[in-house]
């Protein structure tokens, strides 16, 4: 057996109490989303704060989509698609999501306050 | 002018103990990962090693020696993938010295490849988020990171105490 010094056990016991803090804090840590970004095919994109409570009507390729937006999160309750693939995703709240309704060309991203980058690959 | 450098039997050690992490680092390499940043850093069982018989400094020579030669060998040199190496091996080798020094009689192998390892990877958390991926998203990998730092810190613990036995006493060498 490996020889233990009561270094090691405090160590080691700080370790195990680490592992589960840190599932737990990431866990709680969703990105702080303060806009929404509305874009219709071929039009420049409109923000939206996501304090506000509203419902946003768009026009795109196909027809009307209602986008609405409330206590922080962003649902598609309208769209005139047929697979209604975006009313069925639901409600979005975490900074970095998109949602998007390919045959009406409607995409809604949700911004935080940094976000140069997706990600860097080498 | 000629000058002579004079190989001294430090020199010797840290070579001999550098090429044998640097083995492991390279062959470590080769191995597939679920989880890009997730890996045992079997190489560290020689740091420990040598931080056990030798002290520190040997340990930041192996260390260090270890992270440049594997970067050239491996083509990353001064590359991310070398500087989050080199951030890692530079805060765990902190680590040792701070154990080192301050509770050298309370620690054994398993405390300080443990917290070395902790340190390690939390040091290459931050640098990448810091230099390459400055997104809040990169700390969903902290707890997978640092799960997988303590177990592989007590794994290599346990291999370390094992070679330190045999290297200590023979007789356990036949197995």
């Amino acid at each position: 057996m490996i020889k233990m010094k009561i270094g090691d056990w405090v160590i080691l016991l700080f370790s195990l109490f680490l592992i589960p803090m840190s599932w737990s804090m990431t866990k709680q840590q969703p990105g702080e989303t303060t806009a929404v970004k509305i874009t219709v095919a071929d039009t420049s994109p409109a923000t939206y704060s996501i304090m506000e409570n509203h419902q946003i009507k768009v026009t795109g390729e196909l027809g009307d989509s209602i986008i609405e937006i409330h206590d922080g999160k962003v649902r598609f309750i309208h769209s005139p698609c047929s697979g209604k693939v975006c009313i069925l995703s639901g409600w979005h709240q975490q900074s970095g999501d998109h949602i998007a309704c390919l045959p009406n060309k409607v995409g809604v991203s949700l911004l935080s306050q940094e976000d140069r980058f997706d990600g860097i690959n080498f | 002018m000629k000058k002579n450098l004079e190989i001294t039997d430090e020199d010797r050690k840290i070579a001999a103990f550098a090429a044998l992490a640097i083995v492991i680092h390279v062959l470590e390499s080769g191995f597939p990962s679920p989880v890009p940043g997730v890996k045992p850093g079997l190489a560290n069982i020689i740091t420990l090693l040598v931080l056990f018989r030798y002290g520190w400094r040997y340990a930041a020579w192996v260390s260090l020696l270890r992270v440049t030669a594997g970067s050239l060998l491996l083509g990353t040199f001064m590359s991310p993938t070398f500087l989050l190496s080199l951030s890692g091996a530079l805060a765990s080798l902190l680590t040792m010295l701070l154990l080192w020094t301050v509770m050298r009689h309370w620690v054994g192998l398993v405390g300080v490849s443990v917290l070395s390892s902790i340190s390690h990877v939390m040091a290459q958390l931050f640098v990448a988020w810091w230099l390459f991926i400055p997104h809040p998203g990169i700390l969903v990998l902290t707890p997978i990171l640092i799960t997988a730092g303590i177990l592989f810190g007590l794994f290599n613990a346990i291999i370390a105490s094992s070679i330190e036995k045999r290297l200590t006493n023979p007789k356990h060498n036949s197995i």
